[in-house]
Order: C-alpha cells, then structure tokens, then sequence
C-alpha cells in the first residue's frame, strides 16, 4: 500500500482532529447550528440558472450531530465525496451544485483550455449531464493537450537547450499516460531517464527534478547527493541537427563507473542499488570514443537497467500522493490534499487499485461534490483568515491561466492571434530552417509567428522555462497589461465577432437607454453565457446613463468599452 | 504625476488601496520595542531602498569576500580602492566605463575603484545558529522573500503594507513598491500580504508592451460599470476568493490611479532616449549598459523618482551547476557594472527632500544561497558549483552602498580562507535580520513582523 502519511491513512478515523493532517481546520460557518441552519451560505440557485441546479440544499445534518452516523445513511457512487462527507454533509453543510452553465464554464476552461461561447454551451452543456459533459471533454485531444502544457512546465521544455525530438517524444509520452495508454507508474519510469528530461538537467539536478516532477517536492541536498549516482554516467555532446544547430545528443559515457569509480554509480539510500553500463571497449578512454554510446544505441537490457531511477521513484511513498495533490490543485485551485487527506487517500487508493489509470483520478475528482458545487458563497466579512471558511465547503474558483483568457478573448473578438508551442518557447533552428513546431508561420517558410506568444508572455502564459514560469498574475501590472490587450482585441471585433451586439447592425446610432442595455447584455452574454446579474444592475445602468449622458460616446463605443471590462472583469476571469 | 496629500486620506484609500491601511485604522495602538540597533539605523520614510537579488543562488564570496584558497575563490583579488578591507574580486573588470565622458566628461569608475565606498558583510546566513545551511531553493526561497522559514508575504508587500507613505499618504510621490524580473528566485518578492500586492514588472521591454500606448485609459463610467461587475461578483464568493477578486480589483483602480506615471515617457528606458530627470534614459544606457539588468535596473530608477520607497530587481542566470567561470565572468561583470552604475547614477539624481538619491538610498543584495560542493580547482566534476547547505554556500558576502552607509570599505564577518567557517569571534548576520534592517532604514517598525529579531546595523 502506497501508504503516505499516518494520518492521512488514517484520517477517516480521526474527525475530532483533522487539523493535525496539514490541513485547515474543516470550519463550518460559526452559525451553523445543530439545527442544520445553513448559515448564511447562499444555498439558492444561482441567477439566471437554467434549472439543472435546482435547490437541492437541505440540512444533512444528523439530529445527534454525528458526522459518521449522517455520512453512514448516504449512498455515494465517488470516493471522494464519500471521504469528504464527513467534513461537509456531516458538519450540516450541503453545498448547493453548480448550474449548467456554471459548471460548462468550469469544465470548458480546465479541460479545453477555453471559455465557451454561447453557441458551444449550447451544443456541448445545456443538454447534458455533468458526468456526459466530463466525459465528452475528457475524450477531446485538448484536454490530452492541456494535459501536456501542464507536463511541458513540469519538464521545463525549451529547445534552447534540449534536442526538439527528444521533446517531442517526451510529449507524445505525456499524451500516451492522458490518452489512458500506460500508467503512470510506466510513465515515470520512461520519463525520468527519457533524453528529453536528461539533456534539461545535469548532476544534482536530475535528482531534484525527477523529485519535483513525482514526488511533487525538490531532493534535499543529501538525497541529491545519495541518488545522483543512479543518473551518474548520463551525458551530452553537441551534435548539431539540420534544423537545430545547438543540438546537443544524449550519451551515456560508461568510462565514468569502471574500476575503480565503481562507487560512483551506487547508492544505498533507497536499498542497494547499482546502475553501471560496461565499457563496450574496456580500456578505452577516449572523449568521444566507443565508450561514449549515444541514447539512441542502447538496448532493451541496458535501458532496462538505466531506467532503475524511475522505478524506484515510482515505488516511493509519495509517488502516487504528488500525482493527486497535483490533480487536486489542478482542478480545485487549492490543497484539497491538505485540506481533506482522507480525500486524498481514497484517491491514492483509488489509483494503487486501478494500476496508476490517472484518467480515472481525473475523472474522480471532475465528477466529485468538490468540483461539481457552486462557488458562491455567501460569508459575510471576515477579518481574520483563520476564521475563514474551508474551501471544500463550495465550489472551486480559480484564475483563468493566460493563455486560456488570451485565446478565449481572440475567440470572442474574432482575432485570429494563433497560439503557442508549449514544448518550444522559442523555436531554434539550423542550416535547413527551423525545427518542426506548432505556432503559426510567416514569412511562406516554417518561422514561427509568436504574435500570440508575445501577448501571453505579458500575462505569465506560454513561460520559456528557463527565466519565465507560468504565471497567474494579478495586481497593477496584470490590470494594466488586460487594459491593453483588450483596447487591441475590442477594437478589432467586427460584424463577424460572436461578442459584437447585434442591434447595432441594424441602428448604429441608437444610444437609447433599452438599446445600450441591451447591447451591453449581449456583449456580456457572448463572454459569460447568461446576462448581466441581477446583483449587478446599478452597475450597469450607472454605464448606460454614463455614456447617453458623454456626448463623445457613440453606441459603437459603448460595445468596445462594454467588450472590454466583460473580458477583464471578475466573472469572466475567474471561474 | 501621481500626488497624494496627508490631507487627501480618504481620496488616498479610495485608490485601490483601501487593503493597504490596516496598520493604520487598526484598533489598537502599536508600541515599538525600539532596540539599540535600530536607534543606529539612519530611518526615514523619505529613504529608498533597491534589492539587487541574484536569482538561482550566486557565488559570492568571490565577489566580494575573495581573500579565500582557491578552492572557494579561483578568480583570485585585486587592489581595491584606497582602505578597503574586503577582498576584491579579479573577475571585476578594473578599467574604468568610457561611455559616459561625452556626456559627463569622466569615464565612470569601475567597481574595484569605488570598493571603498561599499561595505561588506561576509556571513549572510538563513539559520544562524542551526547545524546546517540551506541547500534546497525552495526553502532559501521562502526566507529571501519573507525572512521566514515556510514563507509568506513577500519584502515589497511587506513595506506596502506597512510603510507610512502608504498608510498615511505623503506629501510627495507614493508610486507602490516594484518587483522587476521574472525568476522564480525573484518573484516572490511580490508574495501578496491579503488582498495587498506590489508592482510586478516582468522586464522593461514587457512594461513598455504591457502599457500600450494608452496605458489603460478607459472613461469614467466604463470604470464604475466595471467596479460594479466586479463588487457584485466579489459580494457572492467565500472570504477566501473574494481576496482573490479584491486583489484583480486594487490592480484596476491603481491602473487609474498611476496612469499618468505609466503615460510617462521616461519609463520606456530603451525607446526614448531623450525623456527623463535628471538624467536621460540615454544616459542611463551610459551609465548602468543596456543588458537587460541594466535596462531594468534603469527603470527601477524611474519608478524611484516616481515615488516607490523599494525596488527589488531580479538577475538571472546565478545557478551554475556546470561550466560555471565563462558565466560567471558575464555576470559579476554585467553586476559590477550596475553597482558602479548605481553609484554613479544615483549620485547625480535630485531627491525631492534634499540631496540626491545616494543620500536617500541603500542598495543590498539578496540571493538563495552561496555555492559549494567545490574541489581544490574551485569548480564540482562539471565545472560548476552546487549548493548542499554546507559553509559555502550558508555564508553570503553581500555588499551594502549608498549614502546611508558609513561604513564604506569595511569588511564584517570574516571567514576561514580554507574553510569558509566564520573565524572565531566575528559575527554571524542573519538573513532576517538583514531584511529588517532594510526595513528600518525606511522607518518600518520590523518587532510586529519578525519579532525578537534585531535589524543589522553594523553598516551604518
């Protein structure tokens, strides 16, 4: 059993104390009572709804106040909202579900990489189940894609540095693990010694990457030094390629472990372990001689032995843990690993039964009472963040990643930016043009295009993984940059553009008081599926009166500069 | 330009920075435990400070504590300037900058010939005390960016959070704190403090597209509508992600409340040579090189003389695990430039209070870690250097300038030229308490953030 921390096997059984797991205390709000109040928690439908979350909150609290006893009387078809019940429905909390359309956005954006317009909800939401549209879009290639993006800054992918082929492969090996092909234990065993993660990082640092990457923390500095050993005879030699004249090959030099550095290549940290390939022309020393074999050389027998590292990673503790804590904050947002090990545990659990099958982890989590809630929730003011709700006690609200809000944006105006490569941020290139890569050309030759890159970049997106890492920014810089970007892209809407207002074709000057609402309510219905809130009115009114009352503004300015704060404001942004 | 008056508080909070007065309408009245480092402190809140923070965990002691074996310092000295007691790094180019005599008719002085003017501290440590350093970036990470171990609020939120001109509002200019980099070392810096976060500037270039040509104008009543989406969003959600929208929503309003400084030529260092105070962006090419730390290091200039008490500007490249010394060379001296730059510079820019920014100023450093894992030649089996928490690596020598300085030359903390272990009797300064001290120069009280925790003050 990949058993990772005694409490959180065991957290099931300790409800009185959960907090000691590492997670926050699972706070109900303080005027819940044993009356199953529901404390102020909006409970209600969200506006605008279109029934498929109807008002399904009602107090699971048991008259004696036992969580067991009211998670014991439940039937539950997802090991997660089974490990959490206690910590939700057992504290009297019933957390209102999502609608349809809340729960398309959601979906839309963490497996497609995209908010959807108002014409794909309506042909890939509205008719459907939550679990029919988790589904659908788990069987789509871009969640296989986004999937890869996540892995490409896990493996810091850049051509800058590593050989675009092996990359490549790396990347197909991603796909292959999402796709449900292999494991995720095969996945690491192939991906800790594949060439596309050995020319990224030398000595100590394939230790502390290869921990990173699967047990979702770096080696400290005496497992670098104990395991390096295991990657100790991997090399690299410039090797230039038509299409990459950095090209740098992966070689195994196997002079660096024979006598008498046998010890070079053995560590006793995990057990006794050697990973020493022979000499195949003992005695010779040469730089770049026969002794020097290039990745591509090797056999089965020798890969199977080099490929030890992985294997021992993939039998750690943690290993299935970090996959976990890793989907959960992918999808949640927050450290539901923390928050609720007894979660986290059904789902390593989940994974040891199923044979490392992450597929259905992520499905797990997409179809659990944590993701398919509402995140609206009504708390009041707060001071203190000790006292602050748990966040499992609503649905998650995340950050758009840059990139998913640059490309829905220029969806919407009708921009056609392009995208960019995740395994190349900048693409290199040699005597015969560029290597193969995914962003757009210009020129009538293969050089790519970062015009869309370039924006994303500004925001945090497309990282080149060597100075710039995926980002989700806020604060001025982030709100100036949205403000500029948005100028560009609102501008640039036209009659074709599913955010222009419609009526606006008809009459372009009617700046009367209905027409700009109007207007107003279709540009944000184009980006937000549903209308203006309710909640939301004076503020709307406050920008009709505003522009009837600027004589400078025209009804064609009041759709840009409607079009713009929808695409940066909250309810678009965060989800 | 951006002008806030003490009278003006209300208008002053309602500029997105409503978060940001808490110590200031706290219910409760501080009483700070003014300790007798903190009295030898030269503080105001009209001083500034700029944190050079080396991204990846630099090699220092070559730099700046060179009289060590070569196992630590294979680089070698050199004579420094008039009485300087620290050990001068050969890898600093010696000869003086000729790109300034036309405009200034003196070629700028290189590092080795200001040295006297800097005063070194040679035992930088995260864990004073402790059995061992910090080796792991993640955990050297979280104590230069928060002066705590597990972290938290980054230093430019910190000051946000706290410094007068912010809580109280000023006189002057009050542009917020500004982090300038992308690394991952650097950052976190901008760690938010609640809803409460400091200008995050990737680069020069990206601060030039990220403004436009508008810098995100927008009518006034696009901008209630907008504020309204948005309160009506926030007023749904759980305390927690109404942070989260608080925060997007500070960022919009300040978008309005600084655009005049973004509409500011002088900002755009690289295209508008002729635009500027005091000094030109062209001179500032001259001055601090057109690398990219130098053209950052250049607008963390404006964004001073637009107000902000901190800059903290990101270099990267410091993590040299394999050939090291050819990286090594471009780095110290693409640094050495900027420092003599700074001096030079910051010399020759008038303070709104009087004197020049030198006066006003302390430039510092911040880094992961040393290096180590070092054989005799000074380099590991790859040529490079590592970081395992050993005396290499937990012993920073960091250098300290600026007119606040008196101490110029000085070296404190003096370690074993063989070993790199402190020699008997000389002090051990703590990361933190290095922070504080940076802190109090700008009249931060720092016993509420790091209690018990006395600022360094050898310097001054």
């Amino acid at each position: 059993m990949k058993r990772t921390v005694l409490c959180s096997a065991v957290a099931g059984l300790m409800l009185a104390i959960p907090a000691g797991c590492g997670g926050d205390d699972p706070k109900p709000n303080d005027s819940i009572g044993d009356d199953g109040s529901d404390g102020g928690m909006d409970t209600g439908e969200a506006e605008g709804t279109t029934g498929d979350g109807a008002d399904e909150s009602s107090d699971g609290a048991d008259s004696t106040g036992d969580p067991m006893s009211v998670c014991a009387d439940m039937v539950f078809d997802n090991v997660i909202d089974e490990a959490a019940c206690p910590f939700i429905q057992g504290q009297g909390v019933e957390p209102p579900e999502a609608d349809t359309v809340e729960f398309c956005r959601r979906a839309y954006i963490d497996l497609l990489s995209e908010s959807p317009t108002a014409s794909e909800y309506e042909a890939d939401c509205k008719w459907s189940t939550k679990d029919e549209i988790i589904d659908d879009f788990m069987s789509r290639p871009e969640y296989v894609l986004g999937s890869q993006r996540m892995w490409g800054d896990i493996f810091h992918y850049t051509s800058e540095i590593v050989h675009y082929q092996y990359i490549a492969d790396l990347d197909a090996l991603v796909g292959e693990l999402y796709l449900g092909n292999i494991s995720y234990d095969v996945f690491a065993e192939l991906a800790s010694t594949h060439p596309g993660f050995l020319g990224r990082w030398d000595g100590l640092d394939l230790v502390g990457f290869n921990f990173l990457a699967f047990l979702n923390r770096d080696a400290n500095p005496a497992e670098r030094l104990a395991l390096e050993p295991l990657w100790h005879m991997w090399q690299e030699r410039n090797m230039a390629d038509p299409n990459q004249s950095n090209a740098r090959n992966v070689v195994l030099d196997t002079r660096l472990c024979v006598a008498p550095n046998e010890a070079d290549c053995y560590t006793d940290y995990w057990g006794d372990n050697t990973v020493i390939i022979p000499p195949p022309v003992p005695g010779d020393t040469t730089p770049n001689g026969p002794n020097v074999l290039d990745q591509s050389t090797l056999t089965p027998e020798q890969w199977n032995q080099l490929r030890l590292p992985g294997r021992l990673i993939s039998q750690h503790a943690t290993f299935y843990e970090s996959y976990v804590d890793r989907a959960l904050q992918r999808y949640l947002g927050y450290d539901a690993g923390a928050e609720l090990p007894t979660a986290r545990q059904a789902l390593v659990d989940m994974l040891e039964a199923n044979g490392g099958n992450i597929r259905a982890i992520d499905r797990e989590i997409l179809t659990s009472i944590l993701y398919t809630s509402s995140n609206r929730f009504d708390e009041g003011e707060v001071e203190n963040p000790d006292d602050w709700a748990a966040p499992y006690l609503h649905g998650p609200v995340k950050q758009m990643d840059p990139e998913d809000w640059l490309r829905t944006a220029a969806k919407l105006t009708g921009v056609d930016l392009g995208s960019c490569d995740h395994r190349y941020p900048d693409v290199q290139s040699g005597a015969a043009g560029f290597h193969p890569h995914a962003y757009p050309t210009m020129g009538g030759g293969n050089a790519p295009d970062y015009e869309f890159r370039n924006r994303a970049q500004l925001l945090g997106g497309c990282p080149d993984h060597v100075t710039l890492f995926r980002e989700r920014r806020t604060g001025l810089i982030a709100a100036l940059t949205q403000a500029t970007l948005t100028t560009e892209l609102c501008e640039a809407a036209d009659l074709q553009s599913p955010i222009y207002p419609l009526q606006f074709i008809e009459d372009p000057s009617d700046k009367s008081e209905a027409a700009l609402t109007t207007a107003a309510n279709q540009v944000y219905s184009a980006a937000m599926v549903r209308p203006i809130p309710e909640a939301a009115n004076a503020a709307l009114m406050t920008g009709v009166s505003g522009c009837r009352d600027d004589l400078g503004c025209t009804p064609t300015d009041f759709a840009v500069e409607t079009c713009r704060l929808t695409l940066k404001a909250a309810d678009f942004l965060f989800y | 330009m951006s002008t806030i008056t003490k009278s003006n508080r209300r208008t002053f909070l309602k500029l997105g920075l409503g978060g940001i007065a808490t110590g200031a309408i706290a219910p409760w009245v501080w009483t700070p435990r003014i300790s007798k480092a903190a009295l030898d402190i030269p503080a105001s809140r009209h001083n500034h400070i700029i944190v050079i923070n080396l991204d990846g965990g630099a090699r220092t002691p070559p730099m700046f504590n060179g009289n060590l074996d070569t196992r630590w310092n294979p680089y070698g000295t050199q004579p420094g300037a008039g009485a300087t007691e620290w050990g001068v790094s050969m890898v600093f180019d010696p000869t003086p900058y000729p790109d300034t005599t036309a405009t200034f008719g003196v070629a700028m002085p290189s590092l080795p010939m200001i040295s006297n003017e800097i005063c070194v501290l040679g035992t930088l440590d995260h864990t004073p005390g402790a059995a061992a350093g910090v080796g792991d970036h993640n955990v050297a990470r979280d104590i230069i960016s928060s002066g705590k171990q597990g972290g938290g609020p980054g230093m430019m939120s910190l000051i946000y959070a706290r410094h007068k001109n912010y809580t109280e509002g000023s006189a002057g200019l009050v542009f917020p704190p500004v982090v300038i980099g992308a690394g991952a070392a650097t950052t976190i810096f901008g760690i938010p403090e609640g809803s409460i976060t400091p200008v995050m500037v990737p680069s020069f270039s990206e601060f030039a597209s990220q403004s436009g040509d508008d810098a995100g104008g927008q009518p006034t009543w696009a901008r209630s509508f907008e504020a309204g989406l948005d309160d009506a969003s926030a007023v749904i959600r759980s305390a927690r992600d109404r942070q989260l929208i608080e925060r997007m929503s500070n960022g919009k309003q300040n978008v309005e409340a600084f655009r005049n400084v973004f509409l500011d030529p002088a900002l755009r260092v690289a295209t508008e040579p002729t635009a500027g105070t005091d000094l030109t962006n062209g001179d500032l090419a001259a001055i601090l090189g057109t690398s990219l730390f130098g053209r950052n290091m250049a607008l963390a200039l404006r964004f001073l003389q637009h107000g902000s008490a901190a800059v903290t500007v990101g270099d990267n490249g410091w993590d040299t695990h394999s050939a090291e010394s050819g990286a090594y060379m471009i780095s110290a001296n693409t640094l050495g430039r900027v420092l003599a730059g700074l001096n030079f510079a910051l010399k020759r820019m008038t303070h709104p209070e009087g004197g020049t920014y030198w006066d006003h100023t302390l430039v510092m450093f911040q880094s992961e870690f040393g290096r180590d894992n070092l054989m005799s030649n000074g380099y590991n089996s790859g040529g490079g250097s590592d970081h395992t928490g050993g005396p290499g690596s937990r012993y920073q020598a960091f250098p300290y300038m600026g007119g606040l300085v008196g101490q110029g030359g000085k070296f404190f903390g003096r370690t074993d030229a063989s070993t790199m272990e402190p020699m008997p009797g000389q002090p051990i300064y703590g990361t933190t308490a290095h922070m504080a001290m940076a802190l109090a120069v700008l009249d931060i009280n720092t016993e509420e953030i790091w209690s018990g925790i006395e600022p360094v003050a050898d310097i001054f």
